[in-house]
């Protein structure tokens, strides 16, 4: 499996500044669209999306892990991030813990040549799998620059 | 210690996808009893929304609840109606 490659560093990041759900969601927009994963021109829909999705129902799957993933129109292939964020965010969590590892996903509404929706979900289980791995959860908090969080996915491409 | 089982297909066109398994993780942490959810051979704990996520089932698949503890019978039941409402998504 190489579902770690949808990961670029450039889109990720090992110490989001943020002090709120909001403010998060709004950096990892911008890490995507700083690493080209995202198009400019997407970022207020995007946001607003990733916004409508908390006020659904919280993305905090518990374990201080978050995964944020909406469909957005006007994209072609998935766009993905990793985020860390050392202090730990309130996110309503259904265990009521922190959140400090965010994995942002944003996928196409519809398919086409770069999105087939049945590897979009084999890959939100391999993230699943991945995220209730103590021991990338322990790890990626500890990773100092974006390429070693991309390439401790890589090693837990296995589970 | 009561122990109760019920199998249910998923309607709801996407399947078991986050949302629905917070709907199920949430349902069974009001309850004391212990949750177990299986499809297709695989077995998970009922409580944790990422184990609920491993499973990936589509729509039209069969989630088997089973729960022991003093309120088994309350929690399937209450999970069977969550899952034949189709989580409150289009049916």
């Amino acid at each position: 499996m190489n579902f770690w490659k949808s990961f670029k560093p450039k889109s990720c990041a090992v110490h989001l500044q943020a002090e709120s759900k909001e403010a998060a969601l709004a950096e990892v927009v911008g890490n995507l669209i700083g690493g080209e994963a995202l198009p400019a021109r997407c970022k207020d829909e995007a946001l607003e999306a990733l916004l409508a999705r908390e006020r659904l129902g919280s993305t905090g799957v518990g374990m201080g892990v978050a995964i944020p993933h909406v469909k957005l129109k006007g994209i072609e292939r998935a766009a993905c991030s990793l985020s860390v964020h050392a202090t730990g965010l309130e996110w309503q969590a259904l265990d009521g813990a922190p959140v400090h590892i965010l994995c942002t996903v944003l996928r196409p509404d519809k398919p086409g040549e770069s999105h087939d929706p049945q590897r979009h979900l084999e890959m939100m289980q391999w993230i699943a799998r991945v995220a209730r791995e103590p021991d990338f959860r322990r790890f990626a908090l500890k990773v100092k620059t974006k390429t070693e969080l991309v390439e401790l996915l890589r090693e837990m491409s296995a589970v | 210690m009561a122990e109760s089982q019920r199998s249910v297909r998923l309607s709801n066109p996407t399947g078991l996808h986050a949302r629905p398994c917070h709907a199920i993780a949430s349902t069974a942490q009001a309850y004391r009893s212990d949750l177990r959810v299986s499809c297709e051979g695989r077995e998970v704990n009922g409580k944790s929304i990422l184990d609920l996520m491993t499973l990936c089932a589509p729509c039209d698949a069969v989630l088997a609840f089973r729960a022991v503890g003093e309120d088994a019978e309350a929690l399937v039941s209450a999970l069977a109606e969550l899952v034949e409402g189709g989580f409150g998504e289009h049916i």
